[in-house]
């Protein structure tokens, strides 16, 4: 009966130095475990998976940042409520123990069939279930809300002891220390650390360059070997302001999808797109950054990819508009790029009218230079009444989009259409080289 | 009555260890071979409860 109790409450038997040893070092197997799995706490009470691109140092960041708000959380509401004035060392010693168990929670991910459920589509979920909720899955994932459970007991007694509290004040205390440290790490430390640059490199370095001076921003594409069928692949690096990644399946769809969860350090390049179950782990294998090479992954299956570089590429973005430039459409417009991979945290200098519809995105390129930078317009009517295509073609993808919108809200001030539309549509064809035959306004 | 005989056995013993351990709580942690927060908190109640005592006599 003792040994049960000590098995959620050892604080009474077990000392504040050997607590703090046991718990400090606790942190970093957890950790490890955390980068092989791919899943990473964002707070203590979510262990998500998708982090397969973050380095061991950022996910021990987080580990160690969750441990030590709770600690002061509990510290702070026990020097509140508590009678006795409990000690610091107490506090931190006996939370950062009742955390150990985190590692069990983490081990129970490392077998790939429980690892998969870390990284759930948002669509077909019944169907991803009923493929990959095995039996073996479900008992590890069982297993992992008992050691999880423990977890939190131990965290209730540490708190109990280490801050001397009792009946209504240890419960208030408990239950508003996890919320206060749950809401502190998603609002702001997790977003913290992940954004920040690795050790030894700047924060939100301008990332065309490798370190060794290769410039990689631009179109990559390969195929993906199917059984039964051969799909092309594309990657877009751009580096406008801030790294952006994009990908594009061509022989399925002509959108673009936006990669927010990647890595880029040296050579090394992994992202993934956890909607779509895609994972991505390689590097550029060419010292002059034309090559990528390495493995695609997606619903567990696993293909050889290998993508290089197209040489002189550029964006055409056609806009088909042949709708008023009411304020309705305008508005319409605006949530279009805003929907757009990379429209919504860019925006370009525009002509006050523009610039009032469209003021929250911004670019900080004047449309002036842009058309100096080898962008060309092609505008075709095949009669007053008809509609208006407007091709622009630009390196990157980011101002071939808004150009061609832009370009079509300036056009439709000065020419008349009579029939509104009720679609818009914004195509993106990348294509080697600008057409000659495109002429400048 | 003194304070001390309304302790119960086992308060009144933990003074009588306290004051051979001349106050040292950590001395009191390796006899007892309790955590030195149990230590402390086992100290607080009884605190608490001569507080108490006082209290109600004035």
């Amino acid at each position: 009966m003792n040994s049960a109790k000590l098995l959620f409450n050892p604080y009474t038997k077990l000392s504040e130095k050997v607590a703090l040893m046991i718990g400090f070092l606790a942190i970093f197997p957890t950790s490890f475990l955390c980068s092989h799995t791919g899943g990473v706490f964002i707070d203590i009470l979510k262990f998500s998976g998708g982090a397969q691109n973050l380095s061991m140092w950022k996910i021990l960041s987080i580990n160690a940042a969750i441990y030590l708000s709770l600690a002061l959380f509990f510290l702070i509401l026990g020097k509140i409520f508590s009678k006795s004035e409990p000690r610091i060392i107490d506090v931190f010693a006996y939370v950062f123990f009742a955390l150990t168990p985190l590692f069990f929670v983490v081990l129970c991910f490392v077998p790939e069939s429980s690892r998969v459920l870390l990284s759930p589509p948002q669509e077909n979920l019944i169907d991803w279930c009923s493929r990959h909720f095995t039996i073996l899955a479900q008992v590890l994932v069982a297993l992992s809300v008992v050691f999880f459970a423990w977890t939190l007991i131990l965290l209730f007694y540490a708190l109990k002891i280490s801050a001397n509290l009792h009946g209504i004040r240890l419960w208030i205390s408990y239950f508003s220390g996890i919320a206060l440290s749950c809401i502190l790490m998603r609002l702001f430390v997790f977003n913290a650390i992940c954004s920040y640059g690795a050790p030894g490199e700047p924060s939100g370095s301008v990332c065309c360059n490798l370190s060794s001076g290769v410039n990689v921003c631009g179109m990559y594409e390969g195929k993906l070997f199917f059984p039964g069928q051969t799909l092309r692949f594309r990657l877009f690096i751009d580096g406008e302001e801030k790294l952006k990644l994009s990908a594009a399946s061509p022989d399925q769809s002509s959108a673009s999808i936006p990669i927010r969860e990647f890595t880029l350090e040296g050579a090394v390049l992994s992202f993934s797109i956890p909607n779509l179950d895609v994972m991505f782990k390689g590097g550029f294998t060419s010292e002059d950054g034309m090559r990528i090479e390495g493995t695609f992954s997606q619903f567990g299956y696993k293909i050889p990819l290998t993508l290089n570089k197209l040489k002189e590429f550029s964006y055409l973005a056609e806009c088909q508009l042949d709708c008023e430039a009411s304020k309705e459409n305008i508005a319409r417009l605006a949530n279009l790029m805003e929907n757009s991979a990379f429209i919504s945290e860019i925006a370009v200098s525009m002509d006050k009218q523009a610039l009032q519809m469209l003021s929250k995105h911004n670019l900080g390129i004047p449309i002036e230079d842009a058309i100096k930078q080898s962008v060309k317009l092609k505008i075709e009517t095949k009669n007053a009444k008809s509609k208006l295509k407007i091709s622009c073609a630009h390196k990157s993808v980011i101002i071939a989009k808004t150009l061609a919108l832009y370009s079509a809200l300036k056009i439709q001030d000065k020419l008349s259409v009579e029939n509104a539309a009720t679609d818009l549509k914004i195509e993106i064809l990348p294509v080697r080289k600008i057409s000659r035959d495109l002429r400048e306004i | 009555m003194p304070y001390l005989l309304a302790l119960s056995f086992d308060e009144q013993n933990f003074v009588l260890d306290f004051v051979k351990q001349s106050g040292s709580m950590k001395d009191m942690s390796h006899k007892l071979n309790l955590s030195y927060p149990t230590i402390r908190n086992m100290l607080d109640s009884i605190i608490e409860k001569i507080n108490k005592l006082e209290k109600s006599e004035k």
